[in-house]
C-alpha cells in the first residue's frame, strides 16, 4: 500500500476511534446516572459479556444458526426471484399475468406472515426459511424485472445492426446489462432477509441471534442483549459489504455506483 | 377509429390476464381451506375472511387495533423524521459534526430495527413507547441518509450562480437548497415510514407474544392473539390484509406528496 | 441477405414518416417524402436544421424503424430490417460496457458465427487500422471520447458492411479531437481495398463539406430534400480549410438552411 494510502487508513481509524470513544464515554456516564445495570449496562460490562459469549462458543453457535437460515432463505429467493424476474422483464404477456399478483402480495411484509406460518409450519427451521424467502424474493424479483426493462435500447439497436440473433442479444447484451441492478435487488433482499430472520427468531425459533437476545431479555441480562444486537449489526454490515464488493468486482463498468453505493 | 379500438382491446386483455392467476388462486383457496382452523368453526376461506372483516369491524377490535398502530407510527415518524432532518442539516453544515457523527450513524444503521425490540421492552416496558422507539429507529436512518444526500446533491454551480446574482445566505437556503433537496427528503420519509410500518407490526407481534394478551394493542398483537389465545385463522388473515392495505395507502400517499411538492422533478 | 463486402448503393423512393399521437389522434409528419439515390462508394453527407428528420432517415435506412410510406433498397434488395451489411455508428457510440475493446469489435463476427480464432484475428486487424493498438483489453469506460469513436468505427467495419451509416458520430467530441478524428475517418475509409458507401448525418456544415463527395440539404420538419450539392473537392482534403471556395460552399449551404434554422430556434426545438 502506498504511503498516502496508509495515511488515509490510519486517519480513518483514528476518526472511528474518536467518534466511538466519545460515544462510549457518553454511554458510560448515562449508565452511571441511570444506575440500573439490568436496563442500561455499562460499556465495560458489555465488553466482559462479549468476551464470555465468544469464548464459550455460545455466540458462534447462534451466529451459525442465523447465518445458515439467512443464506438458505436468501439463496432460494434468488433462485426463484432472478429467473422469474428475467422472464417477466422479457415477456410483456407474462408480466401482465404476474404483476398484479406480485403487487398485491408485496405490501404484506414477510413479518405479517409469521402468525399464519407459525400455525402452518410450527416452530422449527421451515418457519424462518419461509419468512426470509418471502421477504427477500420481492426486491430481487422487482429489481430484476426492472433491470431488463432498463437496458439501454441503443445497445440493443447496435447489436441488431451488427447482425445478432435474439438469443445472442439476450445472452451477451441483456444479461450482463441487468447484472448491476440484480445486485441492487439482492442487497435489498438481503437487508429485508435480516429483518425477517431476526423477527422469526424472536418469535418462534429455539436458536439463533434473535433467540439469544430475547432469551437474555427474559433473564434481564441486558449486557448480553447488547452483545447480540451489536453482533447483528456487525454481521449485517459485513454481508452487505461483501455483496457490494462482489458486485463491484463483477461489474466495474457500471455508472450507477454513486447512486446506489 | 380502428386504432383506438385495438389499443383498448389490448388494455382489456392485460386486465383479464392480470386477474386470471389471483382468481384461480382464490378459487383453489376457497375449496381447500380446512374448517378446523378456528374456534368458531368457520373456515379461513376468502369468504370467511370477508366475513371476518365484517365481524372484527363490528366488534370494534379491528378499528381499535389499527388506530393504535397508526397513532404509534405517526408519533414515531414525527419524532424520528424531525431528528433525522436536523441531524442531516447539522452534518451538512459543520464538518466537525460530520466527522464525529457519521461513523456513529454508519455503525448503527445496519442493525435491523427489529433487533432492538427486546432492549426496547427492557427500557420502556411492553407498551406504546417501546413500539414508538422501534418505529423511530426504523424511520431515522433512511430519512437521514436521503436528506443528507439531497442536501449534498444541490449543484454547487447553482449556488454559485445564485451568489453571482446577489443572493444572500438565507435566500439561497430558502429558494435553492430547500426546494432542491426536497425530493430526496420526501423520498427518505417515504422509505423510512415503509420500514417503520413493517417494524411496528413486528414489534407489536413480539410484544404481543410476551405480554400475555395485555393492553399493548396494535395490529401486530391482534394477529398474535388470534394465533395463541383464541385460534381464529380468518382474523389473522384479516390482519395481514389490513397490514398490506395500510402499507399501500401510506406509500401511495407519500408518492402523491412527492409529486405535489416537487412538480418539477421527473 | 446480400453478401457483405462490396459497396452498394441505397435507393429511397417516397420514404416518409408520419407519427400518430395515440392519445390525441393527431398525426405529425416528421419526414418526407424522400426520393434519394445514394451511389455505391460515395461519401454522402446529410445536413439540415434541428428536427428535420435526418436522424430518422438514417434509422430508416438502417432498418431500425419502418417508414410509414415508401420503399428502400440496398442495391437490388429491399430493406426490411437491421443487418450487418448496413453498419451503424451511433452518436453515443453504443459500445457494450462490459466487453473489452477487442470483444466489442469481435462482436459482429461472433454474431455471424465466426470461430474465436478468426474473429479475434479480424478484430486485431481493425484495431491496427483505426489506431487502437495497446488498448485491446481496456473497457469502454476507460477510454477517451476519441478512442471510443474509433472503437465504434472498428466494430462496424469488422462486419465489412456494404454501407456505413453514421449518425453525428463526432458530436460528443471537443473541437480539437473532432478535427483529428475527421482525418482519421477519411484515412480509414480510403485505405481499404475499396471505398465503402458512407451516409453521414451531421449538424456541422463545415464537417460535411470537409468530408463528403456529395451533400444533401434537408428542409425543416417535415424534412424533404431541398438540394443535392456536388462537393467534388479533390482528395486528400487536408489542405482545403484555408481555401476560399471551401468557405464559399459552406456559406452557400448555410444560406439554404438559415431561415429553417431560425424557425427551429424560435419553435423551441
Amino acid at each position: 500500500m502506498s504511503l498516502s494510502g496508509l495515511r488515509a487508513v490510519i486517519l480513518g481509524v483514528v476518526r472511528y476511534v474518536l467518534a466511538l470513544g466519545l460515544f462510549v464515554m457518553v454511554w458510560h456516564a448515562a449508565a452511571l446516572w441511570v444506575g440500573k445495570p439490568n436496563t442500561l449496562p455499562q460499556p465495560a460490562e458489555v465488553f466482559v459479556q462479549a468476551i464470555d459469549l465468544v469464548g464459550s462458543g455460545e455466540l458462534f453457535g447462534h451466529v451459525a444458526s442465523t447465518i445458515r437460515r439467512l443464506i438458505a432463505g436468501f439463496l432460494i429467493a434468488c433462485a426463484i426471484g432472478i429467473p422469474v424476474g428475467l422472464a417477466v422483464g422479457l415477456s410483456r404477456s407474462l408480466a401482465q399475468y404476474v404483476t398484479p399478483l406480485v403487487e398485491a402480495l408485496r405490501p404484506i411484509s414477510g413479518i405479517a406472515w409469521i402468525p399464519l406460518a407459525l400455525y402452518a409450519l410450527g416452530v422449527g427451521e421451515a418457519l424462518p426459511h419461509f419468512i426470509i424467502f418471502y421477504g427477500a424474493v420481492f426486491p430481487v424479483l422487482v429489481n430484476t424485472a426492472g433491470a431488463v426493462r432498463q437496458v439501454d435500447p441503443g445497445l440493443l439497436n447496435a447489436a441488431l445492426t451488427l447482425g445478432a440473433s435474439r438469443a445472442l442479444i439476450v445472452r451477451a447484451i441483456v444479461l450482463p446489462a441487468c447484472l448491476p441492478m440484480i445486485f441492487v435487488g439482492a442487497r435489498l433482499g438481503l437487508g429485508v432477509g435480516w429483518m425477517a430472520v431476526i423477527a422469526s427468531e424472536l418469535i418462534g425459533a429455539p436458536s439463533g441471534l434473535g433467540y439469544l437476545i430475547e432469551w437474555n431479555r427474559t433473564m434481564l441480562m441486558s449486557s448480553r442483549v447488547l452483545v447480540g444486537v451489536l453482533t447483528i449489526g456487525f454481521l449485517g454490515y459485513l454481508m452487505d459489504w461483501a455483496l457490494r464488493r462482489t458486485a463491484f468486482a463483477l461489474t466495474p463498468w457500471w455508472t450507477g455506483w454513486r447512486q446506489h453505493g | 377509429m380502428a386504432e383506438s379500438n385495438v389499443a383498448s382491446g389490448q388494455v382489456r386483455l392485460a386486465v383479464l390476464r392480470g386477474f386470471s392467476i389471483p382468481v384461480v388462486l382464490l378459487i383453489v383457496w376457497q375449496w381447500l381451506a380446512p374448517a378446523d382452523a378456528s374456534q368458531t368453526g368457520i373456515a379461513p376461506t376468502p369468504l370467511g375472511v370477508l366475513l371476518g372483516f365484517w365481524e372484527l369491524t363490528q366488534s370494534g377490535e379491528l378499528p381499535r387495533s389499527l388506530l393504535q398502530s397508526l397513532i404509534r407510527i405517526a408519533s414515531g415518524f414525527t419524532i424520528a423524521f424531525s431528528l433525522a432532518v436536523t441531524a442531516a442539516v447539522l452534518v451538512w453544515l459543520w464538518r466537525p459534526v460530520e466527522y464525529l457523527l457519521d461513523p456513529l450513524i454508519e455503525t448503527f444503521r445496519p442493525v435491523a430495527p427489529i433487533a432492538w425490540i427486546p432492549l426496547a421492552i427492557l427500557w420502556f416496558g411492553t407498551g406504546t413507547w417501546a413500539a414508538i422507539f422501534i418505529v423511530g429507529y426504523a424511520v431515522f436512518f433512511p430519512s437521514f441518509v436521503n436528506t443528507l444526500a439531497g442536501l449534498r446533491a444541490v449543484d454547487q454551480r447553482l449556488i454559485d450562480a445564485a451568489r453571482t446574482l446577489g443572493a444572500g445566505r438565507w435566500r439561497i437556503i430558502r429558494d435553492l437548497i430547500i426546494p432542491g433537496a426536497l425530493p430526496a427528503i420526501v423520498l427518505g420519509a417515504r422509505l423510512g415510514i415503509g420500514v417503520g410500518w413493517a417494524a411496528i407490526v413486528a414489534a407489536e407481534m413480539t410484544v404481543g407474544s410476551k405480554s400475555g394478551g395485555g393492553a399493548s394493542g396494535g395490529i401486530g398483537q391482534m394477529m398474535f392473539i388470534f394465533l395463541s389465545y383464541s385460534l381464529e385463522l380468518r382474523y389473522i388473515i384479516v390482519g395481514m390484509i389490513t397490514v398490506g392495505i395500510v402499507a399501500l395507502t401510506i406509500d401511495a400517499g407519500f408518492r402523491r406528496l412527492e409529486r405535489r411538492l416537487t412538480p418539477w422533478a421527473r | 441477405m446480400t453478401v457483405t463486402g462490396s459497396a452498394a448503393g441505397v435507393t429511397c423512393r417516397g420514404v416518409s414518416m408520419v407519427y400518430r399521437n395515440a392519445r390525441t389522434g393527431e398525426s405529425v409528419a416528421a419526414l418526407g417524402p424522400i426520393d434519394l439515390d445514394i451511389h455505391p462508394g460515395e461519401f454522402l453527407a446529410i445536413v439540415g436544421p434541428s428536427g428535420c428528420g435526418k436522424s430518422t432517415l438514417l434509422s430508416v435506412i438502417a432498418g431500425l424503424v419502418m417508414p410509414t410510406a415508401g420503399r428502400l433498397m440496398l442495391g437490388s434488395t429491399p430493406i426490411t430490417g437491421p443487418g450487418p451489411e448496413r453498419g451503424v455508428c451511433f452518436q453515443d457510440y453504443a459500445l457494450f460496457p462490459w466487453m473489452t475493446v477487442l470483444d466489442n469489435i469481435a462482436f459482429g463476427p461472433k454474431a455471424r458465427g465466426w470461430s474465436r480464432a478468426d474473429r479475434e484475428a479480424r478484430a486485431r486487424e481493425l484495431i491496427e487500422r483505426v489506431g487502437l493498438v495497446g488498448f485491446e483489453t481496456r473497457y469502454p469506460h476507460e477510454l477517451s471520447g476519441g478512442m471510443r469513436q474509433r472503437c465504434a468505427l472498428a466494430r462496424v467495419l469488422a462486419n465489412d458492411p456494404q454501407v456505413l451509416l453514421m449518425d453525428e458520430p463526432m458530436a460528443a467530441l471537443d473541437a480539437q479531437t473532432r478535427q483529428l478524428m475527421q482525418d482519421d475517418l477519411l484515412r480509414v475509409w480510403s485505405d481499404g481495398t475499396e471505398r465503402k458507401t458512407v451516409v453521414y448525418v451531421t449538424h456541422s456544415i463545415d464537417e460535411a463539406v470537409y468530408l463528403a463527395d456529395r451533400i444533401v440539404v434537408m428542409s425543416a420538419r417535415p424534412g424533404i430534400i431541398r438540394a443535392e450539392i456536388d462537393n467534388d473537392f479533390e482528395r486528400p482534403r487536408a489542405e482545403i480549410r484555408t481555401r476560399p471556395d471551401y468557405a464559399l460552399r459552406i456559406e452557400q449551404i448555410w444560406n439554404l438552411i438559415r431561415s429553417d434554422a431560425l424557425r427551429a430556434l424560435s419553435a423551441g426545438d
